[in-house]
Parts: structure tokens; C-alpha cells; sequence
């Protein structure tokens, strides 16, 4: 039999023994998930899905118990409502329209399987998925369909989809985009016309032409090209002259003014029937240039989409409080109602109550209940804090394993989450900023052009005043400066696909340029040089026979986990995967912030914190080697045994040391952490990082890093949690891992979207790399320049040799910069 | 010679429509996902394969 799941191609776990019937064939399954998914897509006759995928579907929802399950589908719910509609929702009479962002789609089979599911809905009227972007547009009738029915019927077949609404920027890029494909059109088809009348006009000058068909062809050309120069170049125009406004020259400014004089000139040539003309030129010219300009964009735009889909637009709801009408605030809690309302209305005042595992909604103090919450996503601290009566909780953190019941404090728009993203816009603003290369080499290369041109013109209006015209044209044309303006954008373009390939995303267009300027490089701690998550390090078997029974450790690990499945503690976590399904698990009870009760197999276990299972009896003989173990982060126990005890640690990344290693050979490393120091130095001296700064608040690594560029030190940020986002913007160079919190990816330059921070050392390589291969680009455009020059100025040059040597130039800078693409 | 007073006008004509086409593309958003449209011509269309699947699954009463 096979032993990984149909559905997800993962491996079954021990004891599960579930399967679904597809094209008359029994195909094991490894969870109730991804069988609930795989039936649902057969009952719908969707099975061709198996057949044309190309990749195998992520896991279905694993094992969600029934009333987290109809927690899922009340929030759904929740999205009908009007309030929170308006957000993301297009209404058009009684129809209504919305983009979703779909979770799980990887490949273009889910984009047919989603679209097909859909359609069955009775009320849809248009759906579309796109498999590239990982979105779909639904358009359905108000009336008789509700979004949450569609979010629904999404996630029965193992997507999850959330209502998204595209920010300004991409919105933007799309409208952009749709141009630029227009004007790549337009430039392209008009291109070749002009380019086959051209060798028309080419063997023309060779053999005997009618002069009538040479200026009938001339003339048709110039029709042609007049779409190209005006609508076509139109981009070169804007920034041209966006960039003299500022009193700046850009490299939009010597390819603007090549074009409109080749053009002007030509057409000059057309009207008066002499001098040569450079249509096919000026087309080729103006295409070559905006497919380098597409291309840019479309890599920069494609990352900046895959960053906008991770920012989720699930609102973030609340069990609110409500005590029924006329009753004041007293001390009971008997007489409530619990409503499912968003964060965002909650008021100052509010009572909420939070389930385990819940996210606290907003800022807010701890009225009744005691908990352990998580707070790393604001300090960087991963343990959980013990939270009692009183204490203060702050949006967006984690509750642990206990109910709270807590009064809210400051609305949502005043929390300490908002503040701090609220600083990081502010940071974002005054991001430092290295000069572009290419700007600079642009306004060198304008200066000379136009200074020789002019001295040109003056040179022959004096010596041969009928010829002066022609030959300053030809400076300008054989001086073009199309490969000097390919040479950046397509290194860039051909870098950043590279690491795209990576899974490194590229977010600024001024990464590339920056990052071998680097000087020091600053890392967070938790989540960023760590994993971020617990991992068993050690288990040690106290006790391996016990009730007439010797276990093994897989055993004690299996039972470690039945246990702590129950757990939302973080601790419990790394034991899932030793997980036994056939293991049966009775009477459990969840202690807050101490541990697991409960039987397995019909045998009595406990599993928590070493000073609550083991500390009372100081009297039993077992109490000194006990002692031994009570700096074990969890202990298993049956009866008053102990069994065994792990150790767990936050582990570092395996590729950590690799990369501090490279980086420290020409680099400084720094660290900066919200943690306690002793932890931070412990990590720090296993990795040698240089420097390590711990108790950092989010401002405080904010003017660490002010301070080192006071100094000129050029730095780059690894992070990953909310309380970096402020860095993020403070630094040369941002990066934020995958696995971040939403608000440091999309404050960060680079998504590190694989996790590995090996990927730090690749885009280093890869930048050093595209700075020789732009420098070589720049070598060749201006040598290549630098000898034409002289012979366009002494009047040597002929329009077909102008031609040819532009045309080879700029191949040779594309090739070189493909090169860029090689592993 | 006197040919490419008609031929490169009917050449124009052709561009002219080309481009014409090209943007209506652009228009309905064919540019948008290059993956699936490629993808698509491998699923049958939806009503032909419920048939398919209702006349599979009533053989196979059968013959049960």
C-alpha cells in the first residue's frame, strides 16, 4: 500500500487508516481533512483535478474540531455584514463583486477546480481565479447568495479564501501594466512594418528605385512611426520631464531627446525629399527600451503582489460581552450575552471575553481569569508571560491555554499595534537612500552628447554649411544611447527573476544597487536567527519501566504528544509531530500555565512544568534525583513517577551559523533583540555575532540603527516580528522572513519567502554579481560610444552603420546581462 | 512597382486590425494569467463531462 496521501502527498501518520474512492480506485488519505476535501471534490465529479495538476494539494485543514469549526463559519459570518463589507466590496445594483485571496493554490488545476465549484453556486455570476496571483474575483447576487456561503464553499475543497482589497499602489500597478502591454503592442506590431518597408528602402539605395516609390515608402513609414514616437516613447517623455523639473538629469532625458530628434529630423527628410531617414531606427529604439522598462516593472509588480497576499483582511473579531438591558455592572457574570463582533467596534468599556488561542482584540486589562500569553510578536520574547487579574494585555498578541475576561482600554485605532505600525509608515518615509548609479552615469553621458553635438553643429555651419545638419543628427543617432539605457533595467530584471527562482522577493528597485554597499548587518533574534518555535532537544528517561510496562521512547514521545495535543501551550507544539493517532486519549483537562492531565490508553499520565509535577512530596526518596530534573522544561508523570523529562529549546536556525560565518568575513554583524540580554548573548556567542544588544524596545533598535549611520555605516535589517517594522524603515535595506508577522513583510524591501537565511548570502553574491555585470554593460555602451563619436563628428559615419552598431550593441549588453540567469 | 500602392495599404489595414484585436485582449484581462489559460484547454467543458460521469456511474449500477 501506499504510504503518503493521495490528496497531499504526505505521509500517513501510524494508525490512520482512511481512504476515498477516485476513478474507481481506493486511494489512502493521511487526515480527516484531506478526506473530507478529496470526497467533496468526487461528489462534485471534479476528479479531472487528479488528473491535470501538476503539484499535490496542500493538506486539508487538519483534524479541526466541530466547535472551533463553527467558530470558522460564524466568523465567515461575520463578513456579511454590512460594515465591514464596505471595505472590500464593489456594489453594483443588487449584484456584488469582491477579490479574495486564495490560500493553497499551487497550480493552475486549483485555479479550474475553484472556478468549477463555484460556478455551481446558485447566484454567481462571474468567477475568475488566477492561479499566478493566488486571487479570485467573484461577482454574485446580494440576494440570493452570501459571501460567507462562497468562503465556505472555497474552504470545502482545502482552499482558504479571505476577502482582499488591492491597496492603492497595486491598483495602480495594474492600470500601469494594461498600458504598458499596450504600448509594447503598439511599439512591437508598428515596429515590424516599419522594419519590412525599411529593407524595401535598404535594397532601394542599392538598385536603381523609382524616386517616386522611395518617397511613398518614406511616407508611410512616418504614418507608421507616429504611434510609436507619441505613444509608444510617451513613459520616456513623462520621466524626462519630471526629472528637469527637479533640475535632475535621468536617463529618460538623453533617450527622450534621441528620439524626438531622430524622428524630427526624419520626418524633416520626408517633407522635403532629401537627407536620410531613421524611422526603423526610432521604432526599434523606442521598443527595445520599453520591453527593458516591462520587464522591470513586471518583476518589481509580481513581488510586490505576492507581499499584498500575504497581508490577510480577515477582521479581527471579538466575543463581546453584552449584559442584557437595564442591568448595571455588577459583580456576577449571569445574565450575559456573548456576541461575535469585529475589533474594530469595540469601544472603551467593552467587556470581551478570550478563548485559548485566540488573539486579544485590543488593548485591555485582565478583569477576571488568569492566562499565559504570548507577546513575541511585539517583544520578540518568545516564553509566554503569566498574565493574573489586573495585569494589561495588548492587541494582537496570543492568549495561551486559559479563558480571560478583560475590558477593553484604548479603542483599536489608539492600541499599541496601531502605534507602532503608525511609527513604522513615519520611519518609512525617511528611508535613507543611496544615489542610482545609473542617474548618475546619465548625467556625465547628457552633458558630453549634447556639448559635442553642439560643437559639431558649430564646426561644420562654418566649414560645410548645407552638410552641418545631417552630420550632427548622425552624432546624435550613432551616440544613441540604447544600450547605455538597457544596461541597468535588464541586469536588474535578470537578477531579480534569479532570485525570484530563490524564493527571495524582490520589493525596491534600489535593492540590486545597495546591497554591496552593505556595511553591517543587524539581526532580530526571535523568529529571525531562531526558528521561532520550540524543538524537543533532549528527552531524558527517567523511569523506562513502569506499571509492568517498558517503554521505548517513541512511546513516551507518542503519549508527550497525545497529551499536548490538547495544549495551545507553544511548548506543546514541537511534540505534534511525534504524534500516534491509534493511541486513544480520555478525560483530559488543560491546567492554565502548568501542564495536561489526562488518561491514555486507559493509563493515567501528566505532562507540564517540571516545579508542578514533581516539587510536593520532598520527602519520597525519588526527591533527590527528581531535583536533578527540574530545569527540564517539561516532564511526563504517571502516578507520582516520573517518566521522563524534555528539554526544549527555541533552536537555532541550521543555516545560521553558516551565514554569520560569511557575512563576518568583510561585514559587521549586530544584534538586536527584544529578548533578555543573557539569552540574546547565549545566541550570539554560538553564532559570533560581534555585537549584541537584548531589552531593545521597537524605538530603541530604531535609534540603534540611527546611530550607526550617523557613523556612515550602511546597514541591512533581518527581522520578522511587528516590533522590527519601525527598524525596517530606519535601515538601507530591509529583510523580513516568509514566516513573519504581515506588518514587517510589508514594511520590508526583501521577503525572504523560503525561511532560509542562507538566501542573506545568495542575494549578497547575486548583487555583487549584478554590480560587475552592469559595470561590463557600462564599459562596452561607452567604449562602443567612444569610438563612434569621433567618426560621427569627422562625418564618417553612414545611417546603416549607425544602425547596425546600435543594434549590436544592445544585444551584447542583453546577453550579458542574461547571464545573470545561471545558477 | 506600381503593386505597393495597393499591397502596403492593405498591409496598414491589417495592422491596423491587428492592433485593434491586441487591445481588445488587453481589455478582457487575457494577459492577466498566462498559467491558466494555457491549462484550460486540457479540462473538458463542464457539461460534456457531467454526461461522461452520470453515463459512467449508471453502468456501473448496472452491473451491480
Amino acid at each position: 500500500m501506499q504510504s503518503s496521501c493521495f490528496h497531499c502527498d504526505e505521509i500517513i501518520p501510524q494508525g490512520i487508516t482512511l481512504c476515498v474512492t477516485i476513478n474507481h480506485k481506493k486511494q489512502p488519505m493521511c487526515c480527516i481533512g484531506c478526506q473530507a476535501v478529496a470526497q467533496t471534490i468526487v461528489d462534485n465529479n471534479l476528479t479531472q483535478y487528479y488528473q491535470f495538476r501538476t503539484e499535490p494539494a496542500h493538506k486539508g485543514t487538519d483534524l479541526i474540531p466541530e466547535d472551533l469549526k463553527a467558530q470558522q463559519l460564524k466568523k465567515n459570518k461575520l463578513l456579511d455584514e454590512e460594515v465591514l463589507q464596505s471595505e472590500f466590496i464593489y456594489q453594483d445594483n443588487d449584484s456584488k463583486e469582491a477579490i479574495l485571496t486564495i490560500e493553497g493554490i499551487s497550480c493552475a488545476a486549483c485555479a479550474w477546480l475553484i472556478e468549477m465549484q463555484l460556478s455551481k453556486l446558485e447566484g454567481i455570476i462571474k468567477i475568475s481565479v488566477n492561479a499566478t496571483t493566488q486571487r479570485a474575483t467573484v461577482k454574485w447576487q446580494d440576494n440570493i447568495l452570501q459571501l460567507s456561503e462562497i468562503l465556505n464553499t472555497i474552504e470545502h475543497i482545502g482552499y482558504q479564501a479571505l476577502p482582499f482589497k488591492a491597496n492603492e499602489v497595486e491598483q495602480r500597478n495594474k492600470t500601469i501594466s494594461k498600458v504598458f502591454i499596450k504600448r509594447l503592442g503598439i511599439s512591437g506590431i508598428l515596429m515590424m512594418q516599419v522594419m519590412m518597408i525599411a529593407v524595401g528602402l535598404y535594397f532601394g539605395a542599392f538598385s536603381d528605385m523609382a524616386e517616386h516609390n522611395k518617397v511613398y515608402m518614406r511616407w508611410v513609414s512616418f504614418m507608421l512611426t507616429i504611434p510609436i514616437v507619441s505613444y509608444g516613447a510617451f513613459p520616456f517623455y513623462i520621466g524626462a520631464i519630471n526629472a528637469l523639473k527637479v533640475k535632475h538629469l535621468s536617463m529618460d532625458v538623453p533617450v527622450s531627446i534621441a528620439i524626438i530628434l531622430a524622428f524630427s529630423a526624419s520626418a524633416w527628410a520626408t517633407v522635403t525629399e532629401q537627407g536620410e531617414v531613421y524611422f526603423e531606427s526610432v521604432s526599434m529604439f523606442t521598443f527595445l527600451l520599453l520591453i527593458g522598462k516591462f520587464l522591470e516593472f513586471r518583476a518589481r509588480s509580481y513581488a510586490a503582489q505576492v507581499s499584498a497576499n500575504l497581508l490577510k483582511l480577515m477582521p479581527m473579531t471579538a466575543t463581546r460581552i453584552d449584559k442584557e438591558s437595564g442591568e448595571l455592572l455588577d459583580s456576577s457574570y449571569v445574565k450575559q450575552k456573548e456576541r461575535l463582533v469585529a475589533a474594530k467596534q469595540l469601544i472603551k468599556g467593552d467587556i470581551v471575553l478570550i478563548k485559548p488561542g485566540e488573539v486579544i482584540p485590543a488593548d485591555g486589562s485582565i478583569i477576571s481569569g488568569n492566562s499565559q500569553v504570548n507577546e513575541a510578536m511585539l517583544s520578540g520574547e518568545q516564553t509566554p508571560v503569566t498574565k493574573i487579574v489586573n495585569d494589561n494585555v495588548f492587541a494582537g498578541t496570543i492568549n495561551g491555554d486559559g479563558n480571560l475576561i478583560v475590558q477593553v482600554k484604548q479603542p483599536s485605532s489608539q492600541s499599541f499595534l496601531s502605534q507602532l505600525i503608525r511609527l513604522s509608515e513615519q520611519s518609512q518615509a525617511h528611508k535613507p537612500k543611496l544615489a542610482r548609479f545609473s542617474d548618475k552615469v546619465a548625467q556625465y553621458f547628457v552633458a558630453i552628447i549634447l556639448m559635442t553635438a553642439i560643437a559639431t553643429a558649430i564646426y561644420w555651419q562654418q566649414h560645410l554649411p548645407e552638410e552641418a545638419f545631417w552630420i550632427t543628427l548622425s552624432v546624435l543617432v550613432a551616440t544613441c544611447p540604447c544600450a547605455l539605457s538597457l544596461a541597468t533595467p535588464t541586469a536588474l530584471t535578470c537578477a531579480t527573476t534569479r532570485l525570484n527562482r530563490d524564493g527571495i522577493m524582490i520589493k525596491s528597485a534600489h535593492v540590486m544597487e545597495t546591497m554591496p554597499n552593505i556595511d553591517c548587518f543587524a539581526f532580530d533574534k526571535t523568529g529571525t536567527l531562531t526558528t521561532g518555535e520550540f524543538a524537543i532537544d533532549k528527552v531524558e528517561i527517567a523511569h523506562s519501566d513502569l506499571n509492568d510496562h517498558t517503554y521505548s521512547k517513541r512511546e513516551i514521545l507518542a503519549i508527550a504528544a497525545a497529551l499536548e495535543s490538547h495544549s495551545e501551550h507553544p511548548l506543546a507544539k514541537p511534540f505534534a509531530q511525534h504524534r500516534d493517532y491509534g493511541l486513544k486519549t480520555e478525560a483530559i483537562a488543560v491546567q492554565s500555565g502548568l501542564g495536561v492531565i489526562g488518561k491514555v490508553d486507559d493509563q493515567n499520565y501528566s505532562i507540564g512544568k517540571a516545579s508542578w509535577l514533581l516539587a510536593p512530596k520532598e520527602t519520597s526518596p525519588e526527591h533527590k534525583q527528581n531535583k536533578s530534573f527540574l530545569s527540564a522544561s517539561c516532564v511526563l508523570v504517571s502516578g507520582n513517577k516520573l517518566i521522563a523529562a524534555f528539554y526544549l529549546v527555541d533552536k537555532i536556525r541550521d543555516d545560521a551559523k553558516t551565514l554569520i560565518n560569511d557575512l563576518n568575513v568583510s561585514h559587521q554583524t549586530l544584534m538586536l533583540s527584544g529578548d533578555n540580554q543573557s539569552a540574546c548573548e547565549k545566541v550570539a556567542k554560538a553564532l559570533s555575532i560581534s555585537q549584541c544588544h537584548g531589552d531593545l524596545s521597537a524605538t530603541d533598535k530604531m535609534t540603534a540603527i540611527k546611530k550607526l549611520q550617523e557613523e556612515h555605516i550602511t546597514v541591512a535589517m533581518v527581522g520578522d516580528g511587528v516590533n522590527d517594522s519601525p527598524v525596517f524603515g530606519a535601515a538601507h535595506v530591509s529583510m523580513a522572513m516568509g514566516c513573519g508577522t504581515d506588518i514587517a513583510k510589508s514594511g520590508a524591501d526583501v521577503i525572504l519567502l523560503n525561511n532560509k537565511l542562507k538566501s542573506i548570502s545568495t542575494l549578497n553574491g547575486i548583487s555583487i554579481k549584478t554590480k560587475h555585470i552592469i559595470f561590463q554593460n557600462y564599459l562596452w555602451a561607452f567604449g562602443y560610444n567612444a569610438i563612434v563619436l569621433p567618426l560621427a563628428v569627422s562625418g564618417f559615419v553612414t545611417p546603416y552603420m549607425a544602425v547596425i552598431g546600435m543594434s549590436v550593441s544592445s544585444i551584447l549588453v542583453i546577453s550579458n546581462s542574461l547571464r545573470l540567469l545561471k545558477k | 512597382m506600381s503593386i505597393i500602392y495597393i499591397l502596403i495599404p492593405i498591409a496598414v489595414l491589417l495592422t491596423a486590425l491587428g492592433i485593434y484585436l491586441f487591445f481588445w485582449a488587453v481589455k478582457t484581462e487575457q494577459f492577466d494569467d498566462l498559467e491558466k489559460q494555457g491549462m484550460s484547454i486540457l479540462f473538458d467543458d463542464e457539461n460534456k463531462d457531467k454526461n461522461k460521469k452520470l453515463h459512467v456511474s449508471s453502468e456501473e449500477q448496472e452491473k451491480k
